[in-house]
């Protein structure tokens, strides 16, 4: 059974700074070789002021972005009682409002929506909803992730 | 090859992305590279007693290979929403194919937009997952 009191709870601030190389680093993992993701010149010359993060890029957010007490969500979902082992990702949406850059300084608040109860033919399993707001240094709007995460027990 | 928005029709197909095998040390770098260390997708044991007889691929991985897809069609900046349901798990040697197709063509916020179907299968045809994107067209805008 998982906690449910961290439904609608105030978690931690995700804090990230976007760093070229991680870009890159994440772009060479996907295996996408598109220059934009790449190199600095490459990008500049199809109208950007520096690369571009691939479209899957505030998955880090996430998962470097944490503080020490966990705001990222799988040491959460262990906080809340998970088996790390038995914790599967659902569904995964992103909402884009505006492109990330090299230097960007990204701010997340990361809220758990919702528990939802399921019986799956292997036993049951808790499908927790979040939904992450991600600001720049601007405080600008630039993208909202919504996930699903399966939680078997 | 530029495309316009008027000459995109729905029912239209997606260039199709096939990307090479997986591999596990795909899945190391993957691991560094997004911070996400669960041990199932490197090390074999967590694997086996996670009940996948091995390790398997992070589901933003795959979802990663369709958004090359989706970024080799259109710029990063055109695209407004990006959904994905992981539906099958993904082991190394596995074959993703990205395939797509346009669904819908709308205005929303005063621009053209286009909605589309997108899965990921792998070389027995089994879905690794389905999803959405929606991209927006400018005037004048083209695709790469």
């Amino acid at each position: 059974m998982l906690d449910h009191s961290y439904i609608g709870k105030k978690l931690p601030l995700i804090r990230y700074r976007v760093d070229a190389s991680k870009i890159r680093e994440l772009a060479l993992a996907i295996g996408d070789d598109n220059p934009i993701f790449h190199d600095q010149v490459a990008a500049q010359a199809a109208g950007y002021p520096d690369i571009v993060a691939p479209l899957t890029f505030p998955t880090l957010f996430r998962f470097w972005g944490g503080s020490a007490v966990g705001a990222e969500t799988r040491s959460l979902l262990q906080q809340m009682g998970a088996d790390v082992l038995r914790i599967l990702h659902g569904e995964e949406e992103y909402e884009y409002f505006r492109l990330i850059h090299p230097g960007d300084a990204i701010t997340g608040e990361l809220e758990i929506l919702g528990i939802e109860r399921k019986e799956g033919s292997s036993g049951p399993m808790d499908l927790v909803k979040t939904r992450a707001t991600y600001r720049n240094q601007h405080g600008e709007l630039v993208v909202i992730a919504r996930a699903t995460m399966v939680v078997r027990w | 090859m530029a495309l316009s928005y008027e000459h995109i029709q729905v029912g239209d197909p997606l260039p199709s992305l096939t990307k090479p095998p997986i591999t596990a040390e795909q899945l190391v770098r993957y691991s560094g590279a997004s911070g996400d260390f669960n041990p199932i997708h490197t090390v074999h044991q967590a694997g086996v007693a996670a009940g996948h007889n091995g390790v398997i691929a992070h589901g933003m991985l795959i979802m990663g290979f369709v958004a090359q897809m989706i970024t080799n069609w259109v710029r990063p900046e055109q695209v407004r929403r990006f959904g994905v349901r992981f539906t099958g798990i993904s082991r190394p040697g596995d074959i993703i194919t990205v395939t797509g197709k346009v669904v819908e063509k709308f205005e929303a916020a005063g621009e053209k937009r286009v909605r589309c179907e997108v899965e990921a299968v792998d070389q027995t045809g089994h879905r690794k997952l389905k999803g959405e994107f929606v991209a927006a067209f400018p005037a004048e805008t083209t695709v790469a």
